[in-house]
C-alpha cells in the first residue's frame, strides 16, 4: 500500500535513489530530503567525534567561505542540517519546489568538497562545549546517557558518552584528523538520497544525477560490533540541582535485533504496555488516568535496527515525592501483561491501531521522505513498510506474552532517575 | 420544510467559510494529499481570559475535557482518551494565551466520530470533582516539568516584567496558588461562560467531501444552542511602555542566556508582518545578522526569535544562548538592532528573508495536519487568513516599509532585556 507510492533507481555509480510525489501538485509546494553517506559514530569511534564532522559540512568547502555557503541556502529559503548515525552521515533538507536543483548540487559540494580549518573548528569546539553545558543539566538526557552506558558496552551504537569524555573528544580532535577521515570516508561513499515532495519523478532523478554521478562507485566495509552483554539488575540515580521533576527509565537490553523473528510481537507488546502515542496503552490508563501519578509514562522498543540489538524500555517523569509509588505502578503493569494473558479484543484493537496509525502518520513528505531512507539504508525492500504491519497482524496473544516474558524481565532491568532524587531512591 | 444547510461566507486560498444558525464558524479545505482528516476545534478562550484565583483554569480545564461526556464514557467502553485513538488517530489539545484548541488526524472515514466526539466535549462535559482530584497530580507534574526548563524561567520572568496589567503576564499553566485552588465549580463556571458554538470555529481539512462535512457538523453541532448570554470580552489595555525595562533570574545549572524583547503591535495589524520579516532578518538562516554577529563570533552557541501573532498587541523576542557575559551580549544584540533601525537592511537581506519566509509556509502546509494547526494560531489572533495574507504581503514589502517599523517598534523605550545567569 505505502509502497507502491515509491519509485527505486540506482544510478551508474551506485547511489541509491528512492522518490515519492507528494503536495498540492502545484509544483511550489515542498521538498523534503532525507540522505546519507558512508561515515557515523561508528567510523568514527565517538559520538561526538561523529558529531563535530556532520557540523563542519556547512562551514567551508574549496570554493565557498561559511558567509557563501550561507547565503547560498538563504536564496533559496532552505534548511540543511548534517547529522551523524551509527554508520551513516545523514542530512535532511526542505526546500521549495524550484529549487530542488540547487539544494542537491549544494549539499553535494558541501561534502565532496569540505574543508576542515582549525578557525572554524574552534567556532564548533567553543558551540559543542556550550551544548555540553545544557545537557549536563537535562534530566532526560542525563538519565538516558547513563542508561546506555550500564546497558551498552564500548563500541555499541546504543552506548553514549559521558559528558566528561564528549569534552574530551572535543578538546583533542584536530582539523588535520577531520580532513584525514573525512577523505577516506568519501572513498567509499555509497550515497543514499530519498526525496518525497511536489514535483516529478523525472526531475527528482535528473537533479539526482546532475548532482551525485560523480560520486566514487566503491563501497564500505560492514562494520562489526559487539551486542549488549546479558541484561543484569542495576540502578542508578543522578541528582540535579534545581531541577522539580524526575526522568525515570527503565530497560532491559534484548540482544536482539529488528530483524529477529520475535521483533514485532515484542513492538505490539510493549505498544499494548504503554503506547507511546496516546491514552491506549495500560501504563497512560492506569499509572496517568487512573492513578494520577505521572504527565507521561510510555513503553517502547528502543535503538532497534536490522543490525542493532535494542532494549525494551519505559519512560516516565514524576513529582520526587511519586516516584516510589509511580515505579511500583509500572511493575504492576509490568507483572500483569507478563502473568494474565492479552485478551484476543485488546490484542486486535492494538495491531489495527498500529496499521491505522500507520496511514495517518504517511501523511507529509516528510514521512515518506524518512521512511524511503530508513528501508534503503537498512538493506530492506520498500515492501517492508507494508509486510512489517501483516506480519504484525499475525501475532498472537501467547507470542506476545512469550515475547515480553523473555525480553521484559523486571528481575532483569536496568532503572535510572535523574533529577531532585535521593542517592537510594530505586534501591528498595 | 427546507433541509438546513452551513451558510456559505467566502472561499479564499482554498479554504471556505461557512456559519452555523448557533454562531459556530466552519472552515473546509479538501486536500487528497493523502487518505486522511485533520479536524481542530479553536475555542476563543486562553489564559488571557484569566483573572487572579483562576489563573490556568483554562488549562486544566483541557485536561478534564478528556474525561466522560453524556455519549463517550468510560463505563462505555467509548471514553474520549483513547476513542479516536483506536482508529489510528493521533489526537491532542493544548492551551496558550488567546485559545484552547482540540484536534485529530485520522483516517479519512473516521470523520463522523471526531465531529460527533467534539461536539459531545463542546457542551456534554461531565467531569466531576473526583476527576478533578486525579487530574491534579498529573497538572502539578506539568507544572513541575516547566519549572525544569531555566529557559521557559526566564521567559515567564520576561512576559510578567514586559507586562503590567494585561493577562499575558501571567504564564498559561498558572501560578501555584491558583493551580492548587482549583474546585470544579469554578471550572464548570469557567466550561459554562466560555464553551459555545458562537466562541468557536470547527476546521477540516483532508481528502474528505464537503457533503459529509457539512451532514455531520449539522448532525451533531447543529444540535447545540448558541451561548444564552454574551460571550464575555477581556479588554485590559496593557499601558503605553516608555522605557526599558530588565529582569534577571539566576540559576545555579551552568548555563547562560540573553533575550530582548520589544513590543509588537496586535497580529492582524499590518506592521505585524513586517516586524516577523525584520525578525527573520535578523535570526534565521546561517547569514541572518545575529547568527553572524553572535554565533559566528563565538559569543553564542544559537539564536532564535519569537514573532508570533497574538490577539493583543505581544512582543517580539531574540533569544541568545550565550557562551561570554550576557551582558556583552545584549550589547551585541542591541548594536545590531541599532544598526537596522539606523541604517535599514539591504535588498539582498529582504529577498533572503522572503524566500525564507516561503519556505516556512510551504512547510507549514506539509500535510493537512500541519495546515491546520497554522490556521488555528490565525483564528486566536483574529483572522482565519492571516498566515496566507502574509503570504501574499510578502511580496509587497520593501525597504522602506522596513525601515519605519524597525524605526517605529525595535526602540529602547519598547524594549525588555532579560538574563539567565548562572550562580
Amino acid at each position: 500500500m505505502h509502497a507502491r507510492r515509491f519509485k527505486t533507481k540506482e544510478l551508474p555509480n551506485g547511489t541509491r535513489l528512492v522518490f515519492n510525489t507528494f503536495g498540492p501538485g502545484t509544483g511550489e509546494g515542498i521538498i523534503t530530503i532525507v540522505g546519507s553517506l558512508n561515515g557515523g559514530s561508528l567510523a568514527w569511534g565517538s559520538k561526538y567525534a561523529a558529531a563535530v564532522h556532520a557540523e563542519m559540512l556547512l562551514e567551508s568547502t574549496t570554493t565557498m567561505t561559511k558567509d557563501e555557503i550561507s547565503r547560498a541556502l538563504d536564496n533559496i529559503g532552505a534548511t540543511v542540517s548534517f547529522s551523524s548515525g551509527s554508520t551513516r552521515l545523514l542530512f535532511t533538507a526542505q526546500v521549495r519546489a524550484p529549487h530542488l536543483e540547487a539544494i542537491l548540487i549544494l549539499i553535494s559540494t558541501v561534502v565532496s568538497e569540505a574543508t576542515f580549518t582549525h578557525d572554524r573548528l574552534e567556532k564548533i569546539r567553543m558551540r559543542m562545549n556550550a551544548e555540553l553545558d545544557l545537557a549536563k543539566q537535562d534530566t532526560r538526557t542525563q538519565a538516558s546517557i547513563a542508561l546506555s552506558r550500564i546497558a551498552y558496552p564500548k563500541g555499541h551504537p546504543n552506548r553514549q558518552e559521558s559528558i566528561d569524555e564528549a569534552r574530551k573528544v572535543l578538546s583533542k580532535i584536530t582539523a588535520k584528523a577531520l580532513a584525514k577521515r573525512h577523505a577516506l570516508l568519501l572513498e567509499t561513499p555509497a550515497p543514499i538520497l530519498s526525496i518525497s515532495g511536489d514535483t516529478s519523478y523525472d526531475r527528482m532523478l535528473a537533479a539526482s544525477r546532475a548532482a551525485f554521478s560523480n560520486w566514487s562507485k566503491r563501497r564500505p566495509k560492514a562494520v562489526r560490533f559487539s551486542k549488549a552483554p546479558k541484561a543484569k539488575k542495576k540502578t542508578q540515580s543522578i541528582a540535579i540541582a534545581e531541577k522539580s521533576s524526575i526522568d525515570y527509565l527503565l530497560s532491559v537490553p534484548t540482544r536482539i535485533t529488528a530483524a529477529h523473528d520475535d521483533y514485532p510481537a515484542l513492538v505490539l507488546g510493549l505498544q499494548i504496555l504503554g503506547n507511546t502515542r496516546g491514552f491506549a496503552g495500560r501504563l497512560m490508563k492506569t499509572t496517568r488516568e487512573e492513578e494520577g501519578l505521572t504527565y507521561g509514562v510510555y513503553a517502547y522498543a528502543a535503538g532497534f535496527d536490522q543490525k542493532t540489538d535494542g532494549s525494551s524500555t519505559i519512560w516516565a517523569t514524576f513529582a520526587p515525592e511519586l516516584l516510589a509509588k509511580g515505579r511500583a505502578s509500572i511493575r504492576r503493569q509490568i507483572e500483569r501483561i507478563l502473568t494474565e494473558p492479552i485478551t484476543a479484543l485488546e490484542l486486535r484493537r492494538h495491531q489495527d491501531l498500529f496499521v491505522s496509525y500507520r496511514v495517518v502518520q504517511m501523511s507529509t513528505s516528510n514521512a515518506y521522505a524518512a521512511a524511503g531512507h530508513s528501508c534503503l539504508s537498512d538493506d530492506l525492500p520498500l515492501s517492508y513498510l507494508d509486510t512489517f504491519p501483516r506480519r504484525l497482524k499475525k501475532v498472537t496473544s501467547a507470542e506476545v506474552t512469550r515475547v515480553l516474558k523473555k525480553y521484559l524481565a523486571v528481575s532483569n532491568a536496568i532503572e535510572v532517575a535523574a533529577g531532585p532524587v535521593e542517592k537510594n531512591a530505586l534501591t528498595a | 420544510m427546507k433541509k438546513k444547510a452551513l451558510q456559505h461566507v467566502t472561499t479564499e486560498y482554498g479554504v471556505s467559510e461557512y456559519r452555523l444558525d448557533n454562531g459556530l464558524r466552519v472552515l473546509y479545505k479538501n486536500d487528497v494529499s493523502a487518505p486522511v482528516v485533520a479536524v481542530c476545534v479553536t475555542f476563543h478562550v486562553g489564559s488571557r481570559n484569566e483573572t487572579k484565583g483562576v489563573t490556568g483554569s483554562t488549562h486544566i480545564l483541557e485536561h478534564l475535557l478528556f474525561k466522560d461526556t453524556d455519549t463517550f464514557k468510560k463505563s462505555t467502553g467509548n471514553q474520549i482518551t483513547d476513542y479516536l485513538e483506536w482508529f489510528g488517530a493521533m489526537i491532542n489539545a493544548t492551551t496558550w494565551l488567546d485559545r484552547t484548541n482540540y484536534f485529530e488526524l485520522l483516517p479519512k472515514e473516521r470523520l463522523r466520530e471526531a465531529l460527533e466526539l467534539e461536539a459531545s466535549r463542546m457542551r456534554h462535559s461531565r467531569f466531576t470533582d473526583e476527576d478533578l482530584k486525579s487530574e491534579m497530580t498529573v497538572v502539578r507534574n506539568e507544572y513541575e516539568r516547566s519549572r525544569n526548563d531555566p529557559f521557559e524561567a526566564l521567559d515567564e520572568a520576561m512576559w510578567a516584567c514586559a507586562f503590567t496589567e494585561h493577562p499575558y503576564r501571567i504564564p498559561t499553566i498558572g501560578t501555584k496558588e491558583d493551580i492548587e485552588g482549583s474546585t470544579e465549580k469554578k471550572l464548570r463556571s469557567f466550561y459554562d461562560t466560555y464553551y459555545w458554538p458562537d466562541n468557536a470555529t470547527v476546521a477540516v481539512f483532508g481528502d474528505v467531501a464537503f457533503s459529509d462535512v457539512e451532514k455531520y457538523i449539522l448532525d451533531y453541532f447543529g444540535k447545540i444552542p448558541k451561548a444564552p448570554h454574551e460571550i464575555p470580552q477581556m479588554r485590559i489595555v496593557e499601558p503605553l511602555q516608555s522605557e526599558p525595562r530588565t529582569v534577571e533570574i539566576t540559576r545555579s545549572l551552568g548555563i547562560e542566556a540573553a533575550t530582548l524583547a520589544y513590543k509588537a503591535p496586535r497580529g492582524t495589524h499590518a506592521d505585524f508582518v513586517l516586524l516577523s520579516v525584520l525578525a527573520s532578518i535578523l535570526t534565521d538562516g546561517l547569514s541572518s545578522r545575529l547568527q553572524q554577529t553572535l554565533v559566528d563570533t563565538g559569543l553564542a552557541t544559537g539564536v532564535s526569535q519569537f514573532s508570533h501573532p497574538l490577539f493583543d498587541p505581544g512582543w517580539i523576542s531574540f533569544t541568545a544562548h550565550v557562551t561570554s557575559k550576557p551582558d556583552t551580549v545584549l550589547d551585541a544584540m542591541r548594536a545590531v538592532i541599532a544598526e537596522i533601525r539606523e541604517r535599514g537592511v539591504t535588498d539582498d537581506e529582504l529577498s533572503r528573508a522572503k524566500e525564507r519566509m516561503r519556505n516556512d509556509m510551504a512547510s507549514a502546509k506539509n500535510g493537512v495536519f500541519a495546515e491546520i494547526r497554522m490556521v488555528s494560531e490565525a483564528v486566536a489572533a483574529g483572522n482565519w487568513k492571516l498566515f496566507y495574507e502574509h503570504l501574499v504581503a510578502l511580496d509587497t514589502i520593501e525597504l522602506r516599509h522596513l525601515e519605519a517599523a524597525a524605526q517605529i517598534y525595535l526602540v529602547p523605550e519598547k524594549e525588555t532585556a532579560g538574563i539567565l545567569r548562572n550562580s
